[in-house]
């Protein structure tokens, strides 16, 4: 997908020169000088007019996007897919998305590609996305995984906020290191946080830090030496569903399971990158839409 | 640590122990399912497991919860009580992790009410908090916050070795060396969780989140779910 404001976004020499030496295969480089990253924010607010769901709302400051609406499904359901044409983060950079459902809105988020956290000499990267979803409103929430380069300093936040009777499916999925280039977190920081809230009482806190050789990555209760975790949440959806979609089509080298926390369903996966490992929840995906009484309808972008 | 009013430190522990039912003992956290599958099969991968899970989990979320439930129970502060023993239970990844937590807290709130250590209205909005009716009877029986975190962790501990020494099965001398390295690590970890600040509360696992999910569908099991 091109990007008309391509232009915009061309990096500033600083950062081709990170994004260069995230790239290099020698030792990061001491001492690099310490700046002001960019600083990328989107604001949405959707809403049903006249039988399909709109933004309302849409404002950006830097590089972050939504290009256009589509309506897919033919029942007037938003897709939006957030375009971030850096396509990752370095050290200083911040991406925040905050995004409103209101009632009766039907609306589905996804990214362009994986969102990449290159290595930093230093400063911390962050993305903080945050979805409030009214009563009667249904949001989906499944960008494509984050890729943590070696040496990545990051700060990944995702804050949801569900008025009750809101449905929301939501995924977060994030793989340390470059598996096919057989790289690990050998030093750096990578801390992700997922809280679900309704009624201002929180529902799950999941909060995770990893450093580089974290005891966390190769323990059997941690990662137990899989590059990538996810853990999709759902509302509106039985445990049973889930574990009959998880059964039904297993991925190779993929451990999943599925709780139920009061009304909130919680699938976890680990997989040995984070394609694999989103792969494991497209069918739970399934499965929490039929019984939300939705047709299959996966995003296109997915398979570009 | 200043030396604790000696009958304090031993109620506490006496509710912590094996002997009464009122603690965690009948729930296994995932080891049962971590044994099943082969992850954890001798005294070596079992201490990784009892003592990451005890450094991860400890640090990051029983000890900076505890110590707050503490100071909000001495200060009568009965909205932060309430928001704290929500934010445990939120941590925890599984309805059977919940379930215990949910299980322990009525069993010492009974017990509690029954010893007239607390009066039943006290215990009427939280007993369903393990951590808040823990840091309760702590401050009720003359113990500080350090003190009520660290015997929060000894009791952990001493759940999840003998679980061990059921289920891997561990030998009585695996048992003790296992409690012994965990007994040496709760300084540590007590220390790191008083460093915690309230936006930092978490820690979570995904092998042991995994692992306490399939529990709670596995066919035969000792432990309850």
């Amino acid at each position: 997908m091109l990007d008309l404001d391509a232009s915009r976004a061309r990096p500033r020499p600083s950062r081709a020169a990170a994004l260069a030496l995230a790239a290099a295969p020698t030792p990061a480089r001491a001492g690099q000088p310490a700046r002001d990253g960019w600083h990328a924010r989107l604001d949405l607010r959707f809403a049903p007019r006249h039988g399909r769901t709109i933004l309302a709302h849409a404002a950006h400051v830097g590089p972050l996007r939504v290009q256009r609406l589509f309506h897919p499904e033919g029942d007037g359901a938003a897709h939006a897919i957030v375009l971030h044409p850096p396509g990752g983060l370095v050290g200083g950079d911040t991406l925040t998305l905050d995004v409103t459902a209101e009632p009766g809105a039907v609306a589905l988020l996804t990214t362009t590609g994986a969102t990449k956290l290159y290595r930093s000499a230093g400063a911390e990267a962050s993305q903080h996305i945050t979805l409030r979803v009214a009563a009667g409103a249904t949001v989906e929430h499944v960008p494509q995984p984050v890729v943590a380069f070696d040496g990545a300093l990051g700060r990944l936040a995702t804050h949801v906020d569900l008025a009750p009777g809101a449905r929301f499916l939501g995924w977060e999925v994030t793989c340390l290191g470059r598996p096919a280039a057989a790289e690990r977190l050998t030093h750096g920081a990578v801390h992700t946080t997922l809280t679900v809230f309704q009624n201002g009482l929180p529902l799950l806190v999941e909060r995770m830090s990893f450093r580089g050789r974290d005891m966390a990555l190769d323990a059997a209760w941690g990662l137990a030496g899989h590059p990538a975790f996810g853990t999709l949440v759902a509302t509106h959806t039985p445990a049973d569903a889930a574990r009959a979609a998880l059964a039904a089509r297993p991925v190779p080298g993929c451990l999943a399971a599925a709780t139920e926390l009061g009304e909130l369903l919680v699938v976890r996966v680990l997989g040995p990158d984070g394609e694999a490992a989103r792969r494991a929840l497209e069918p739970v995906r399934h499965a929490v839409r039929a019984a939300w009484g939705r047709a299959p309808h996966d995003p296109a972008i997915w398979r570009t | 640590m200043t030396p604790p009013p000696p009958s304090g430190l031993a109620r506490l522990l006496q509710l912590a122990s094996a002997s009464l039912p009122v603690s965690g003992f009948a729930y296994s956290r995932g080891l049962e399912t971590a044994v099943e599958g082969g992850w954890v099969r001798d005294a070596d991968t079992a201490g990784a497991w009892v003592i990451g899970l005890l450094e991860r989990q400890g640090a990051g979320v029983d000890v900076p919860v505890v110590l707050r439930l503490h100071r909000a129970w001495a200060a009568g502060d009965d909205a932060a009580v309430a928001r704290w023993a929500a934010l445990h239970e939120a941590t925890r990844e599984t309805a059977e992790l919940r379930a215990e937590g949910r299980f322990v807290g009525e069993s010492l709130a009974r017990l509690a009410v029954a010893l007239g250590a607390v009066t039943a209205a006290e215990v009427a909005r939280e007993r369903r908090s393990h951590l808040a009716m823990w840091a309760l009877l702590g401050l009720r029986w003359g113990l500080d916050a350090r003190l009520t975190a660290w015997a929060l962790l000894w009791a952990g501990l001493e759940a999840q070795v003998q679980a061990a020494v059921k289920l891997v099965p561990l030998g009585q001398t695996d048992g003790q060396r296992l409690l012994g390295r965990g007994g040496d690590a709760l300084g540590a970890v007590l220390a790191r969780g008083e460093a915690v600040g309230d936006e930092e509360i978490g820690a979570s696992a995904h092998g042991l989140a995994i692992a306490s999910a399939l529990h709670e569908t596995q066919r035969t099991r000792l432990f309850r779910s």
